[in-house]
């Protein structure tokens, strides 16, 4: 029997020497990794996410989003992931500390998400991080690279920038309905929402609250949608919903709005898209006395019939309110924005 | 353990591989022929031959 | 070649021949029978579970591919979204097809070269029970929108725990036979095999634990995962595949393997990098490079083993090369060990990262893994089947025409979809790669892939469809008699025409 002895051995001593080398190792190099926090410990970065943002997370990972979506972004000299502005930097171990299940990704038939809620117009960050700078915008302006546009070839949709300052109604608006004054106060606030990260309150408090307005549908928008830089910064207010939509009546890409229309109809917001509709995840259901606050407007085919109205399920909010989430913009002290050298350190993301 | 030691057990090693025949299936026997009549690319000309041989059942 | 050339033997007779007693041979003949005869009922369970997990798989693989380029195609109803087609088609084929028919081959091969009747069969009737309602589950769950999230670990925690139970019966019974096998000397086969498994439990529980159990934090899940996957891959199937092959060639042929010490040192050589490329799937990801450096060494390191096995196979078979004509069994294992040579080349290819800057997050990887799972692996275990199965029910396969029309239809089917997803994921990548494109255009270019893919699929369902045709036909007692009672020889009893 010692042939065998020595074959048992064999066999599992190869298997416990990739085991300690590639699971046990790292595993005490990254796999304790605490959030990043400056001197007074504050401004902790990441943070775990609230309530609609973490259910949001199953829902991706139980409808297969993985599969055609990555949530990394590589780093500039090996690829040309930041330069397409789907991040401001690499992303390093530590911005997902908190992410389970970890949804990496490994096929892009669609663009890169882990910086998709960095991308949102600004009225959805609206809640002030406590220790910078009160205004979003102020936050948002010193973020400059948070503009996808990668293209020039790219159309750019009707309005980056001249989304009307809150208080002013596109005209022949019906009155929004009831979006609520206080943007924490809408559909769909997590308990517990404030949390020292600028980002995951605020995703997950507007969706539900902006209001889509009618207006007649204009230009479908380009493959590559831009989001609009600082000139919303009066974003506290209950208008932020009527300041999320163009003045052609679309919604702005990667706000809310968009998010739901894209998820109900993809083609009908990026026409060369073959991402299939999640119909399965929102509702029909008659028109009460007015519009619902977030009832999706809808074009050409996908308009419900006459008295009725498209709105989104508890899942698909939660969806949004995770997708509206994901930023990895803020700043770490292990990866450098650009420069390709970094100093040792624990979890150290960089070459 | 001497050279020849050595080399008697490598010779012993390489004996492994022929266990997998025994006398009813030996080496230089060829199992699991399954069509040996069929050539893949010479059918019409193998019809002629072989249609004066009686076909086995099921044969297609 | 000619037919001419294969040494010929008479059919052995049975015992009732006139002069001498039983002889040796005789012996064997009867050992042999008898130890295919109590294989006989645990391997075609697994046979049959396998082929009805590869038509279902076969059918949502048809979906997968259809919809990435028809989207809106029954697409509003939850459990045919593309999210959820898409893992259950993988692990119908990962856990129902694959690793079913891999056990039902090792089982027979283990009880062969075990030289010994297969003991506990129950045991193994019950794992394959318990198996096919873990696939069950596992995929209903997915479809149900239980998936794990975590790619080729999907199933879900209840369903996993049954295929964990299915599987301590199979590596139980697999040990036993081992401890009590007859003869002195193990074969390479069994190497593998034995290799394949202890490694696989050992996998599986470790992915669960550090996943489900005592979770690891952030990207080390990620680490964990595609740790398992390409364990499962290698060492499961890969172990599987080439353990197999190692069997059927030489004993087809009748010609023992060309060096054994060579496949001793690609058996070793295997298992010590193979386990090491994970991180390939990696590349770039937010990891410390050391760790993907490692893998992407592995990887080229795993041609040390690749070469070994390929040179083997070559050498054993030259010469040899006409018999491919004649044996199905050989032609498809032969197809699949120049695959696993292709697919070992390819997997170094894109590790790199000058090339995975290109074609990392493109539909090349798919192509990546159909080769290995399919092009080789499947392909082997066709091969395999159409050895056992003739031992098991006594009877030939019936028709050669459907022998031929799987072969044809797998093979160009497989080389087709690998073709259309390499080329298209080499132009969806340079897409994606150039900036000043948008991003879109990059999905946009691969469409016309995916639609050839797609009538790649339609290849293999036709493939598919025949072979489980054709089993079905054996197992209802449909084969054609043999005219010799063990095995198929050469000289049947018309005598033998040797061809122009």
């Amino acid at each position: 029997m010692k042939g065998i002895t020595a074959l048992f051995l064999g066999i599992f001593g190869t298997f416990a020497f990739s085991w300690t080398g590639l699971l046990l190792i790292p595993n005490y190099q990254i796999g304790h990794l605490e959030p990043q926090m400056d001197e007074e410990g504050n401004d902790a970065y990441p943070a775990p996410k609230s309530g609609m943002a973490d259910r949001g997370r199953r829902v991706y990972a139980a409808n297969g989003c993985v599969y055609c979506h990555t949530q990394q972004a590589r780093p500039d000299y090996l690829a040309s992931d930041i330069e397409r502005k789907w991040g401001e930097r690499r992303s390093a171990p530590r911005d997902y500390l908190f992410e389970r299940p970890v949804l990496l990704g490994k096929m892009r038939m669609g663009p890169d998400l882990s910086n998709i809620g960095k991308r949102a117009p600004v009225e959805d960050e609206n809640a002030p991080p406590p220790a910078s700078v009160a205004s979003p915008a102020a936050a948002l302006g010193s973020a400059p690279a948070g503009t996808p546009a990668p293209s020039p070839a790219d159309t750019k949709p009707g309005a980056p920038s001249p989304a009307p300052p809150a208080g002013v109604t596109p005209p022949a608006a019906p009155p929004t309905s009831p979006a609520p004054a206080n943007p924490s106060a809408g559909l769909g606030n997590p308990p517990g929402a404030a949390s020292p990260s600028p980002t995951p309150a605020a995703g997950s408090s507007s969706p539900a609250s902006i209001a889509v307005v009618a207006a007649s549908p204009a230009a479908t928008l380009p493959n590559a949608p831009v989001t609009p830089t600082t000139a919303n910064t009066a974003a506290t207010a209950a208008s932020s919903a009527d300041s999320l939509t163009a003045p052609s009546g679309e919604p702005i890409p990667y706000s809310a709005a968009w998010h739901h229309r894209h998820l109900y109809s993809p083609r009908s917001v990026v026409q060369d898209s073959n991402m299939p509709g999640y119909r399965f995840l929102y509702a029909k259901r008659t028109i009460g006395s007015e519009p619902a606050a977030d009832a999706l407007r809808l074009t050409k085919n996908d308009t419900p019939p006459e008295g009725t109205e498209i709105v989104p399920t508890y899942d698909a909010k939660c969806l949004v309110a995770y997708l509206m989430s994901l930023d990895q913009s803020h700043a770490l002290k292990e990866v450098k924005a650009t420069a390709p050298a970094a100093p040792p350190a624990p979890g150290k993301g960089t070459k | 353990m001497s050279v020849a030691d050595l080399i008697a057990k490598m010779k012993k090693f390489e004996k492994n591989a022929e266990m997998i025949f025994d006398e009813e299936e030996p080496i230089g026997s060829p199992t699991d022929l399954v069509m040996p009549r069929r050539r893949w690319f010479r059918r019409a000309r193998q019809e002629v031959v072989a249609s004066s041989q009686p076909k086995e059942r099921g044969q297609s | 070649m000619t037919p001419a050339d294969i040494p010929l033997k008479p059919p052995a007779t049975p015992v009732a021949s006139s002069e001498s007693a039983v002889t040796t041979a005789d012996v064997e003949r009867v050992e042999r029978a008898l130890i295919d005869a109590s294989t006989r009922l645990p391997v075609l369970m697994f046979y049959s579970s396998a082929l009805v997990w590869l038509l279902i798989g076969t059918a949502l693989a048809g979906f997968t591919s259809f919809k990435l380029h028809a989207p809106d195609w029954l697409s509003d109803c939850s459990f045919l979204t593309w999210g959820r087609v898409r893992p259950a088609h993988m692990n119908v084929m990962v856990f129902g097809w694959a690793s079913m028919a891999g056990i039902g081959t090792a089982i027979w091969l283990m009880a062969r070269l075990s030289r010994t009747t297969l003991r506990h069969p129950l045991l193994l009737v019950a794992a394959g029970a318990f198996w096919n309602l873990g696939v069950l589950l596992g995929v209903g769950g997915i479809l149900a929108g239980d998936s794990t999230g975590y790619e080729w670990l999907e199933m879900p925690p209840y369903a996993a725990a049954v295929l964990f139970i299915a599987y301590t019966l199979v590596v139980s019974w697999a040990v036993l036979m081992f401890r009590f096998r007859r003869g002195e000397h193990i074969y390479i086969t069994q190497w593998y095999l034995l290799g394949a498994f202890l490694w696989f439990p050992w996998m599986y529980g470790v992915a669960q634990i550090m996943l489900f159990v005592v979770p690891v934090q952030g990207v080390m899940q990620a680490a964990v995962t595609w740790w398992f996957a390409n364990n499962l891959l290698f060492l499961w199937f890969g172990a599987i595949g080439l353990g197999t092959a190692y069997y059927m060639i030489p004993k087809v042929i009748g010609r023992p393997v060309y060096s054994y010490h060579l496949a001793a040192i690609g058996f070793w050589t295997y298992a010590f990098f193979a386990s090491w490329t994970g991180m390939q799937r990696l590349v770039d990801g937010p990891f410390p490079a050391w760790m993907i450096t490692a893998s992407i060494a592995a990887t080229i390191l795993t041609i040390i083993p690749v070469a070994t096995v390929g040179l083997n196979h070559h050498m054993t078979m030259r010469g040899y090369f006409g018999l491919l004509r004649y044996s199905p069994t050989l032609r498809f294992t032969v197809f699949g060990a120049i695959a696993y040579t292709v697919f070992s080349l390819f997997g170094v290819l894109i590790s790199l990262r000058s090339v995975a800057r290109f074609l990392h997050f493109t539909q090349a990887s798919v192509g990546y893994s159909h080769l290995g799972l399919y092009a080789f692996f499947t392909m082997v275990m066709f091969g395999s089947m159409y050895y056992i199965v003739p031992r098991l029910v006594g009877r030939e396969w019936r028709y050669a025409s459907l022998i031929k029309l799987h072969f044809w239809s797998s093979a160009y089917g497989v080389g087709l979809m690998v073709l259309m997803l390499v080329v298209g994921g080499v132009t969806q990548g340079a897409n994606m790669d150039n900036a000043s494109m948008a991003f879109s255009e990059s999905t946009e270019s691969i469409l016309p892939y995916l639609r050839g893919r797609s009538l790649s699929g339609m290849l293999l369902t036709v493939s598919h469809v025949v072979f489980a045709y054709h089993f079905g036909l054996m197992l209802l007692g449909l084969g054609r008699t043999a005219s010799v009672p063990t095995f198929l020889n050469p000289q049947d009893e018309e005598g033998f025409e040797p061809h122009s």
